[in-house]
């Protein structure tokens, strides 16, 4: 750039002359460079000196219920109030919402429940901390929130945070405990998984295996499969036979959208809520594999001439081995029952 | 047209009336073609807006898909949408969990350094793309309009510069695509799902892009003067357009990623790709984008401006690039002043979206970040203003207002380290012990949003005052009412400054929180009454003032280098916000719905992201180089070699 | 006296739009305020 020939040639005054950089001097380029480089490096320097904290996901910790006392079960509440639950970003001294650790809330509970303004439904201080967490929008203290809008408080059980119902517990151990009262809650007594640290939105109870679904959502109050008869809903021990996999799922779902004939529509909509992605895609796996001889009556869910080629598996969300998967959707289309349906 | 001119050289050395008719005959010739090139650009934009109509119809197409399908339901016709069956079963699925055989890695490197960096660069060059084209059409119908033909060659200069930045662009873009196809298969299996049909519409309008910019570009001396002029104007709206459109298509993933729309807590899809698109964080991160692109565009044209004035060996020379470099400068504090409150809406919508969200980021573990942000925005507020002041020099007429610099420096230095004072952190249980609290005895309530909030609207109005006299000090206002006028406008700021400090501290400090956050909506509005205000009185004032002459080129070297401290600091604010926001879904590929299980589903201290972002600012810096250099190429002709009798030489 | 009646009649209205601003920010987002300016919830 120093070689440059000037064809613009006008006559420089001596201040002008000033401005231009002599050839020879270190490149400007180079000077550029420089200055940019150590602005950034400067940049990195405040961010290098600055605190090192890092965020962990959490990671599943094997809680031993057996050696669970209601000491350390109160311990594991203001853990989880400090960290999972993430209660500390909101409730502290800056005044966003009520400064729990401060304040006694035995008491205040006692006072929230007696007053005229309180429109929720719990009862004591076990059950007001419960739905605080579960539904904080039932009752918001005076002062927070605004008027009409629903509380800023997410619900607790609810992914983002998505504490167990024993986490719960233990929050609620440790509130009713940290100023001296005398926890209401039991003890929870069931072998559970309980992940640590900061956030989480898997519930700890998933099911080990596609059976333990079916018992836990009680399918088997109404569908025959395991060990029940029930004939409310269609018999789910053969449905691999007549129904492919994205139907199953589909039904479990979503029940209204086919309902197989013969049936009342009462199937609740509510699997796909309570339902772990992990134990639903247990049950389709299991529900495809069941193409029991068992004959039924039963309507067919099938339609639709299925010429679904995908099925997507979470292979380690499931525990089915490889072989008992269902062939293809395709086959099954030709059920010897009727494929009739009905709008919702 | 070669072989036209090559007759013409063959005539050349024919008698010179035979010359002069056919010299005639090129010129009508010349202009016939020239007539038929802009009914060619003209053919060729029809065809590119008709293809534009199409993309709504090809978004919408999934969303009738599933309308029908819904319908063959109701209806009870089992056979109807056999055909589209696949689509239905495809949209009712939940988002998959992700486990260890849904990740990969390119040898020990980790996928996400790896993708943090590819997407950073690709998104520094888009952003710079996009930018370029928005404010060179406005300098063209600036020319038009002053009928300065200066206007005209800067314009066309900022493009040049960009051309070569649009190919990386497209080159990063494939290659961050590839990669995030390759590292997380399933993820990408997901998000391809819900989005469907959508990402095609962004392919289509990623051509129409090229195909604009190109004609924009290379017919900009074919449609030079008098109405051809507006269709090359129109092209470049067309341009700004379809860049804009593109933008926004793509910012629809990201949002979607921090706060799902569309589908259930499952992941599974329920709604059409409007509703997947039009999350609560859409519009507020498209503003952002859009408003903080044009300042980031501005300030690395003006370190290209800034480099060439630096090493100019004439002053003619000088004083172009020096005006070129003004020029950016202003475009980018234009853009940066209301880049705040874009920030701010967006903050607020994350709030709204979830509480949880805005807190990890304010005041969670992120908080920190935002020292770094105050350091970083107040380089480039200390910049820009030092600028200007150095500037000044350009012009006599400047004196009338040098004493004013130094209040505005010391505010500006004052508001700076009230803002830099960290806020709500995480501290360890030993540093509770030590302050006596979560907060600094005395620095305390320095460190809290409502002395941060006055500090940073009084550093924006100071920034607008410093601009405002520096546009004023060229010019001797004429109009009868001046006097009224100007009286006018130092109350506003009078009164503006007294409002924001009074809000800040009233209702920051003796009222509850709701009124706290309230009341910096009515901050951020005096601001914005200050700068509207001030624009418009002085455009007012400013009819039939008399000019005083301005020396371009001369301001000093070192007032220079505040146009390459601007970039570096907007190119690693940018790494940084970016990083922010996307770090808010903390181990969340997509916030609530699809879990981060991979090794890097944490998120890592500040040093290490100040690292990676300076690793991407570096790498940038250096592709930035190569487009400067390879536009400079172009300048450079080697001349015909002359028979010279040593070939050492 | 001319610039004496400019500058009461700028602070005037510089104040007016300001203090009607506060008020309509406020009102907007569900926060109104008394005429002294003090939060009235």
């Amino acid at each position: 750039m120093t070689n440059t020939v000037t064809i613009n040639n006008q006559p420089h005054s001596k201040q002008d002359a000033d401005f231009i950089t002599p050839p020879g001097k270190i490149p400007v380029i180079a000077k550029v460079l420089t200055f940019m480089v150590l602005i950034v490096l400067v940049f990195t320097g405040i961010a290098n000196l600055l605190p090192q904290v890092e965020g962990q996901a959490p990671k599943d910790v094997e809680v031993d219920l057996g050696a669970l006392t209601m000491d350390t079960y109160i311990a594991m509440g203001e853990t989880l109030f400090k960290g999972k639950g993430t209660c500390t970003l909101c409730h502290n001294n800056l005044g966003r919402a009520p400064d729990i650790l401060v304040l006694n809330m035995e008491e205040i509970s006692a006072e929230r429940l007696s007053s005229e303004a309180y429109k929720g439904e719990a009862k004591d201080s076990e059950s007001y901390f419960l739905e605080s967490m579960v539904a904080p929008s039932k009752y918001v203290v005076p002062g927070y929130g605004k008027e009409g809008d629903p509380s800023p408080m997410p619900t607790i059980d609810k992914a983002p945070i998505g504490l167990s119902k024993i986490e719960l517990g233990a929050i609620i151990a440790f509130l009713q405990a940290k100023d001296g009262g005398e926890p209401t809650v039991e003890l929870p007594t069931d072998a559970l998984v309980v992940e640590d640290s900061s956030t989480s939105a898997e519930a700890p109870q998933a099911a080990q295996n596609a059976e333990e679904v079916l018992t836990k959502n009680g399918c088997t109050a109404c569908h025959a499969a395991l060990e029940s008869t029930a004939v409310i809903g269609p018999d789910l021990r053969n449905i691999g036979a007549r129904s492919s996999r994205e139907e199953i799922r589909e039904s479990i779902i979503n029940p209204a959208a086919v309902i197989a004939e013969g049936f009342p529509p009462i199937m609740p909509a509510t699997f796909a809520d309570s339902m772990m992605v992990k134990e639903l895609e247990m049950l389709v796996d299991y529900l495809a594999a069941s193409k029991g001889d068992t004959s039924s009556d039963a309507g067919s869910l099938s339609a639709e001439g299925s010429l679904q080629v995908e099925d997507s598996l979470q292979a380690e969300g499931s525990l089915q081995a490889e072989g008992s998967l269902p062939a293809e959707g395709s086959t099954q289309t030709q059920a010897p029952n009727e494929t009739e349906k009905e709008g919702e | 047209m070669s072989s036209h001119k090559r007759l013409i050289t063959d005539n050349s050395s024919t008698v010179s009336g035979i010359n002069t008719l056919i010299k005639h005959a090129q010129d009508s010739k010349a202009s016939v073609m020239i007539v038929h090139r802009s009914m060619q650009i003209v053919f060729a934009m029809i065809i590119m807006l008709s293809a534009l109509m199409m993309v709504p119809e090809l978004a919408w197409s999934s969303d009738v898909t599933a309308v029908v399908e819904g319908s063959s339901i109701a209806e009870g016709s089992s056979t109807t949408a056999e055909g589209s069956t696949t689509d239905e079963a495809l949209q009712n699925q939940p988002a998959p969990t992700m486990g260890p055989r849904d990740y990969r890695q390119i040898g020990s490197m980790s996928s996400r350094s790896f993708v943090w960096v590819i997407a950073q660069l690709h998104l520094f060059l888009a952003a710079f793309v996009l930018a370029v084209p928005l404010f060179v059409t406005v300098i063209e119908w600036l020319g038009v309009k002053t009928g300065d033909q200066r206007y005209d060659d800067m314009a066309h200069e900022f493009m040049k510069v960009s051309m070569t930045a649009y190919s990386l662009t497209a080159l990063f873009g494939g290659t961050l695509a590839f990669s995030l196809f390759l590292l997380y298969p399933t993820f990408m299996g997901y998000m391809m799902e819900v989005f469907g049909n959508q990402v095609m519409v962004y392919a289509l309008l990623f051509f129409l892009e090229s195909g604009v910019l190109y004609i924009y570009y290379y017919s900009w001396y074919a449609l030079r003067y008098g109405n051809k002029k507006y269709i090359h104007l129109t092209l470049g709206v067309l341009l700004n357009g379809v860049g804009t459109t593109l933008l926004f298509v793509a910012n629809a993933w990201a949002t979607f990623m921090m706060a799902p729309s569309g589908v259930d807590d499952a992941g599974v899809v329920t709604g059409g790709i409007w509703d997947i698109m039009r999350g609560p964080l859409w519009n507020p991160l498209n503003l952002h984008r859009f408003v903080a692109n044009i300042a980031f565009g501005g300030a690395i044209v003006g370190a290209y401006a800034g480099y060439k004035m630096l090493s100019a060996q004439s002053m003619a020379q000088r004083a172009h690039y020096d005006w070129m470099g003004y020029t950016s400068n202003f475009i980018a504090v234009l853009a940066f002043l209301p880049l705040p409150f874009a920030g701010y809406w967006l903050m607020a919508e994350i709030y709204a979206y979830s509480q949880q969200m805005g807190i990890t980021a304010m005041g969670g573990i992120l908080a920190w970040l935002f020292i770094v942000q105050a350091v970083l925005i107040g380089t480039i507020l200390l910049a820009a203003n030092y600028y200007l002041w150095n500037g000044m020099s350009r012009c006599e007429g400047s004196q009338r207002y040098t004493w004013l610099i130094k209040y505005i420096a010391a505010t500006l230095v004052v508001s700076f380290l009230i803002w830099v004072t960290p806020h709500t952190l995480i501290l360890s249980a030993q540093e509770i012990a030590t302050l006596g609290g979560s907060h600094h005895p005395l620095l305390g309530p320095l460190g809290i949003m409502p002395a941060k909030n006055i500090a940073v609207n009084l550093m924006l109005m100071g920034t607008f005052l410093s601009f405002q006299l520096y546009r004023r000090s060229d010019k001797v206002i004429t109009v009868p009412w001046a006097g009224f006028g100007n009286a006018l406008m130092v109350a506003i700021y009078v009164i503006a400054i007294a409002n924001v400090i009074f809000l800040g501290v009233y209702y920051g400090y003796f009222t509850n929180t709701v009124y706290k956050v309230g009341s910096s909506v009515a901050q951020v509005m005096s601001t914005l009454i200050v700068i509207v205000s001030g624009v418009v009185i002085d455009t007012m004032m400013f009819k039939g003032a008399k000019s005083l002459p301005v020396k371009w080129g001369q301001i000093s070297n070192r007032g220079v280098y505040a146009l390459f401290a601007l970039p570096i600091a907007f190119t690693w604010l940018m790494a940084l916000m970016g990083y922010v926001r996307s770090s808010v879904r903390t181990h969340w590929h997509i916030y609530t719905v699809m879990k981060d299980n991979s090794v890097d589903n944490f998120i890592p201290n500040i040093g290490h992201a100040g690292n990676m972002m300076t690793v991407a600012t570096i790498s940038f810096l250096a592709i930035v180089l190569f487009i400067f250099w390879v536009a400079s190429l172009g300048d450079s002709k080697q001349p015909k070699p002359v028979k010279i009798a040593n070939p050492a030489e | 006296m001319k610039q004496l009646k400019n500058w009461v009649l700028s602070f005037v209205i510089a104040i007016a739009v300001f203090y009607l601003m506060d008020h309509a920010m406020m009102s907007m987002q569900g926060l109104p305020l008394n005429i002294d300016m003090t939060p009235s919830q």
